[in-house]
């Protein structure tokens, strides 16, 4: 497989629009294209399938269900389904909660380009083996 | 109150950057503030210490469209969140678990003042290219042994 950074279907879920907008806006710079949008973990869910992503980078701090519950079912459910989560609160529990629920990454906000973009080329590098 | 909290983290965030030439919040001394057009978004703390977070972003004498407001609620929304987020987290080792719900808007038609109020106030400043807005956090916070 040659997946390129065009290629990677990506699934991002958080409650803030404007969150999102900043996230894609980011992402698109470097070459990325955001495939499917969520903002809550309900929507995620229902989406999954639709959009088949290849990586979804969620938010923690959401209603109803947390970044974190999302990130359990997504793992749990969806094998080939990668997950990063994204949050504000950065705390050593959260981080460990969040890889205990079955996220490869952990990316504190305000995100950095350079560490998402990197998180997501390690995940390219190995999806083409 | 959550004194450790405010007290420890006092001047840790100099400023969050959200975009990239943007300086969106810097710290500012605590002066007396006071208002009554602002944006009011409130956070709950659940955990060791419990309570409310209010943020209040200063509009008077800010001549802002419609849609400029539209632009700067999210902007100030997403702002505090992380804000408040890092003060959270970094106060981790003093105060123990704690978590932050979603912001809420809160229509509020009260003056906001510091002058007088019982609650910690701290004080920031929006920084959205040319423009600065007043901003003023109120804790209300409560320890729980």
């Amino acid at each position: 497989m040659n997946l390129k950074r065009e290629d990677l279907k990506i699934l991002l879920v958080d409650d803030s629009d404007f969150s999102r907008q900043l996230i894609k806006t980011m992402l698109k710079e470097e070459g990325f294209v955001v495939s499917a949008e969520a903002n809550s973990a309900e929507s995620a869910l229902g989406s999954i399938k639709e959009s088949n992503p290849h990586v979804m980078i969620t938010d923690i701090v959401m209603p109803q269900v947390s970044g974190i519950e999302l990130t359990e079912k997504v793992t749990q459910n969806f094998d080939d389904i990668s997950v990063i989560v994204i949050s504000s609160l950065s705390q050593e529990h959260v981080v460990l909660e969040a890889i205990g629920a079955g996220a490869r990454d952990f990316i504190a906000k305000p995100i950095q380009k350079q560490q998402i973009v990197d998180s997501l080329d390690k995940l390219i590098q190995e999806i083409n083996g | 109150m959550m004194e450790t909290l405010l007290h420890d983290n006092f001047g840790i965030i100099e400023e969050i950057q959200i975009l990239s030439d943007v300086r969106l919040v810097g710290n500012r001394d605590l002066n007396p503030l006071s208002f009554t057009d602002y944006i009011k978004v409130q956070f709950e703390i659940k955990g060791n210490v419990k309570g409310f977070v209010f943020c209040y972003l200063d509009l008077e004498d800010k001549e802002l469209t419609v849609a400029e407001k539209n632009y700067l609620l999210p902007l100030f929304l997403e702002t505090m969140n992380i804000l408040l987020g890092q003060q959270v987290s970094k106060s981790y080792n003093t105060t123990g678990d704690l978590r932050l719900s979603p912001p809420k808007i809160v229509s509020s038609k009260s003056p906001f003042t510091t002058n007088g109020k019982r609650n910690p106030v701290q004080k920031y400043s929006l920084e959205l290219r040319t423009i600065s807005f007043e901003v003023a956090i109120e804790y209300n916070l409560e320890r729980l042994n």
